[in-house]
């Protein structure tokens, strides 16, 4: 393959070409702004341009579409964009939102009943956005498909010339932001007879033979097509839950079908041989967002944000899971500007989020927008070529900045990975008695809120406790300065052996298989810390001690909050036998923030750069014999940061060119709401 | 009403985070120290034909031990109880069917009003039935399609432009002129508002203030000449904007009378409709 993605960007024919895009919808300005407007995006510094292509747009009347006339020519667009030196991102949907009036489907598509979703109750789902509600399609029916592939059909016929090598179009993106359509709870929707179809093909490919879900499930089926989906959620027995983990599951192997045939239309109609992404609109791995799976078939799959900077802990969250999920950290929607009926981004958030989002990690960003269009505000350039000075100055600078530091050829430093549970995200999905409330995240609807309070026979309702271990174990780790990423405990062996520590949430049971393979990467020679409980059952809550099986105490760590070490194989196994409250969730109490520093010691996998002012911080990026640091200030006030350096060292401000030096300690003026960029002299 | 393919374009950004602060109250100096106002207590259950199945306190905690049961006759006690300002009860299943009789409803025929009614009516009936608790009771008034379009068919004419102006020395907008925020909306035929905009749009074609109260005859001219005709001009300053804020609540309708004759408030066009409502609103105050 000509074109392929790396960690660090794209390499065309060999060479690396950063993934720094900006987007610009050719439909919404005049054409005879192009010209100009590419010109425009050159003077700012962009290689890289990304457009939706929507279907609504470009389709008169049933399989009739215009790709040529004046605003609608996607040949000319893609023509001028080559001529320009540019590499294209096309985002051929089928849904493609861009705030259009019906997410870019065409009308009649949205009037033929076959082809949409269908609520627990049978009816139609409706989307309540402005500025008309709409019922949204079903991503299992078949007769959607067949919609969708004379659509791609279509559009293959424009794009093929431009393809990767003979044109510049070297990346497509396989739908938008799938996530059924922001209704995500997983007794919403969709109950299309096609997806309940998909649902039994999926049973029939887990389980194989009925009586092995007869078993799993303590019932007497003779045939998967007897096991109704679930419509909501009624489990009393710990038998009872594993068939709405499996519902949970199913919902998101519904997305990775949908996702994996609309890639094979895509094929069918000659997009092919160039990178395949895909992306998600909020920063969590959560059901039914997956991306281990989802990058067995995608290059990659990337994260969206719009935040103010208010947001930074999103933003770092957001960077710390792409770099710890997928093999190009990267964000294919970064705000430049803002929707509509979004709260306002201004350039003053921007120019805090944006160095903060490469601080942790993001290698890859395409700004959406920067060329201002209908429905949307706040960038550089006007849909009519025109320049917002300030706007324009700020990316300018930035792509400058990029290019010259080289910033994404390294690598941020991250000693520690700390997993999401998979099987606890499932069941906090699950168990939920607020349906159908959307379950996008659960920063936004947390498992208080609307999870079951059942126990099911553990000591606790591991659906409320899970997310609280989790979060204070992360935000312990991250008070400790830890370098650090999320990860998920679908991740394969490989990707854990990365990191000196891995840390994650157990209770009382956990997939067999994800025990196998914690207890792999700890018999390597892997740190693993869990808590509160040593696993004992497997999913289908049969006893499996894998992980338990054998483990001698070997040292307990004493202080306030106490852990105890176990020996494995090579490695150290480290049970946290504590639960936290959802206060805790926020805030970890200091004895776990001096509990984590210790195990960062025992496990060999401290901070290179420890940042000693409190809310100040710091990140290394590192590679190619450089040493890079990022130190920022996410607060209002000025400060005079402190950082505790391993050895006396001179550091080049990457911007102002300014240079700094220190023995043990490196102080650094910073401006609220600021992040500086530093490089070691000699590293 | 609203078009489906409304034309929102050339959105100043700081005119549209101004319009914003001024809607909640945050440009006024006065309710900058209100910020960190205390929110008044609140309590949230979800219960099955009174069986709590969960209890959240102000704090996000759950209570669901200390509250069993819920006697759905006398929820009122619910308050004394908790001492909770704001109680909001949900059956279990409601919200389901919430968007099960809501999604029944909805049509592609209808416009965003038109479906946001059908959501209003549906909620408000689940309150009225006592599916959806919510202490103090939202005034949930039996609003419907019909009588708010009719409102809007006589306050505003078809293929007409309402603009309103705020203007600022202080301030300057993206395109550098002393606009603290700026709203153009445009009704077409059948009454839908079909574009939403801001002077930005203006701003190419050569606008330029240097003192609004001459300047803003720039701003009609313009806007008529490429939007169509302005039914309804506002133009004002933020300072004026205020001062009107402070003095409302102690004059009153009034006060417009009082800034118009100042000159702090320029309604032009001023249609005689308004006219007349604006002097029968001074009166009553009278």
């Amino acid at each position: 393959m000509g074109v392929e993605i790396v960690s660090s960007g794209l390499k065309i024919n060999g060479e690396l070409v950063p993934f720094i895009s900006g987007a610009f919808q050719y439909w919404r300005s005049k054409r005879q702004y192009w010209e100009k407007i590419f010109d425009l995006i050159l003077e700012l510094g962009f290689e890289f341009v990304e457009t939706y292509i929507p279907w609504s747009v470009h389709e008169i009347e049933e399989e009739k579409f215009d790709f040529e006339s004046q605003e609608k020519n996607l040949a000319r667009f893609l023509e001028l964009a080559g001529k320009k030196g540019f590499k294209i991102l096309v985002r051929p949907g089928p849904h493609i939102n861009a705030e259009l009036t019906y997410f870019g489907y065409p009308r009649r598509l949205l009037e033929r009943k076959e082809c949409l979703s269908r609520s627990a109750d049978g009816d139609l789902v409706w989307l309540p956005v402005p500025p008309k509600m709409f019922p949204v399609p079903s991503y299992a029916s078949e007769a959607f498909y067949e919609e969708v592939r004379r659509w791609y059909q279509a559009v293959g016929g424009v794009l093929k010339p431009y393809l990767y090598p003979e044109g510049s179009v070297v990346m497509v993106q396989v739908d938008n932001e799938f996530c059924n359509f922001f209704r995500s709870s997983p007794y919403d929707h969709d109950y299309h007879p096609d997806a309940i179809r998909l649902w039994h093909s999926f049973l029939r490919e887990k389980y194989k033979d009925v009586s092995r879900l007869n078993f799993a499930y303590g019932k007497k089926f003779s045939s998967f097509d007897q096991i109704e989906p679930a419509r909501s959620f009624s489990a009393q027995s710990q038998k009872e839950l594993v068939y709405f983990l499996d519902w949970v599951e199913f919902r998101e192997f519904y997305m990775q079908n949908a996702l994996r045939r609309l890639k094979g239309l895509l094929e069918e109609a000659g997009i092919k041989d160039i990178v395949f992404m895909s992306n998600y609109p909020l920063a969590d791995d959560y059901p039914p967002n997956n991306f281990t799976e989802l990058e067995r078939f995608l290059d990659f799959q990337g994260l969206d944000m719009y935040p103010q900077r208010r947001q930074w802990q999103g933003i770092k969250r957001l960077a710390r899971t792409a770099c710890g999920l997928s093999r190009f950290a990267c964000s294919p929607e970064f705000s430049s500007g803002a929707f509509i009926f979004n709260p306002p981004i201004l350039l003053s958030d921007q120019r805090f989020t944006t160095p903060y989002l490469l601080m942790h990690g993001i290698k890859g960003v395409n700004f959406y927008m920067l060329v201002e269009r209908e429905r949307w505000y706040g960038s550089p350039i006007t849909h009519d070529a025109r320049v917002r000075r300030e706007y324009f100055e700020f990316f300018k600078k930035l792509v400058s900045f990029l290019k010259s530091s080289r910033i994404f050829e390294l690598k941020k430093y991250a000693s520690c990975l700390v997993l999401t549970n998979r099987d606890y995200d499932r069941l906090e999905c699950a168990t939920t008695i607020l349906d159908p409330l959307p379950l996008l995240s659960p920063q936004l609807t947390p498992p208080e809120f609307h999870c079951s309070e059942e126990r099911f026979g553990f000591e606790q309702a591991i659906q409320l406790y899970a997310r609280n271990f989790f979060e204070a174990i992360y935000r312990a780790l991250d008070r400790a300065g830890a370098g650090l990423n999320l990860g998920n405990t679908t991740q394969e062996l490989e990707s854990l052996r990365r990191y000196k520590l891995v840390a994650l949430c157990t209770f009382e049971f956990l997939n067999a298989q994800v025990q196998r393979r914690l207890r792999d990467y700890v018999e390597q020679g892997g740190f693993l810390v869990l808590g509160p409980k040593l696993p004992e059952l497997d999913e289908q809550m049969e006893p499996c001690e894998i992980l338990k099986q054998g483990l001698e105490i070997v040292d307990e760590v004493k202080g306030e909050l106490r852990a105890k070490v176990f020996q494995l194989g090579k490695g150290r196994l480290v049970l946290i036998p504590h639960n936290f409250d959802q206060r805790q969730r926020k805030h970890p109490p200091e004895p776990l923030v001096e509990l984590m520093r210790r195990l960062l010691e025992l496990a060999g996998a401290e901070p290179r750069y420890k940042m000693l002012t409190p809310g100040a911080e710091v990140e290394l990026h590192e590679g190619n014999g450089r040493e890079v640091i990022f130190v920022a200030n996410p607060r209002s006030q000025a400060i005079q940061a402190k950082i505790k350096l391993a050895s006396p060292g001179r550091f080049k401000d990457l911007e102002s060119g300014k240079v700094l030096s220190g023995a043990d300690e490196l102080e650094i003026e910073l401006l609220g709401w600021q992040v500086r960029v530093l490089e070691r002299e000699n590293a | 009403m609203l078009d489906e393919n409304i034309k929102v374009v050339d959105i100043d950004a700081l005119h549209w985070l101004h319009l914003f602060e001024l809607l909640s109250g945050r440009a006024f100096d006065e309710r900058k120290g209100e910020k960190g106002r205390k929110k008044p207590a609140r309590l949230f259950v979800i219960h099955e034909q009174g069986k709590v199945l969960k209890a959240l306190d102000s704090e996000q905690r759950l209570i669901t031990d200390k509250l069993r049961h819920i006697d759905l006759s006398g929820l009122e006690k619910l308050e004394e109880l908790f001492g909770a300002g704001t109680i909001f009860l949900v059956e279990r299943g409601a919200p389901r069917r919430f968007m099960q009789v809501v999604q029944r409803r909805l049509s592609l025929s209808q416009n965003y009003i038109e479906q946001l009614l059908e959501m209003y009516q549906v909620f408000r009936q689940m309150v009225e039935s006592r599916e959806f608790y919510i202490h103090p009771p939202l005034p949930l008034r039996d609003i419907r399609y019909a009588g708010l379009f009719n409102l809007f068919k006589l306050a505003l004419p078809e293929d007409k432009l309402v603009v309103l102006v705020v203007f600022s020395g202080e301030h300057k907008d993206l395109s550098s002129l002393p606009i603290y925020t700026s709203l153009i909306f445009r009704v077409r035929k059948g009454h839908f508002i079909d574009l939403l905009t801001t002077t930005d749009h203006l701003a190419r074609f050569g606008l330029s203030v240097s003192n609004w109260r001459q300047d803003y005859h720039r701003v009609i001219r313009l806007c008529e000449q490429r939007l169509g005709e302005v039914f309804l001009g506002i133009f004002t300053s933020l300072s004026a904007i205020i001062e009107l804020q402070r003095e409302f609540a102690k004059q009153g309708m009034g006060i417009f009378n009082r800034f118009l004759k100042e000159d702090k408030i320029i309604l032009n066009p001023f249609p005689l409709r308004l006219k007349m409502l604006l002097k029968m609103a001074g009166r009553f105050k009278r």
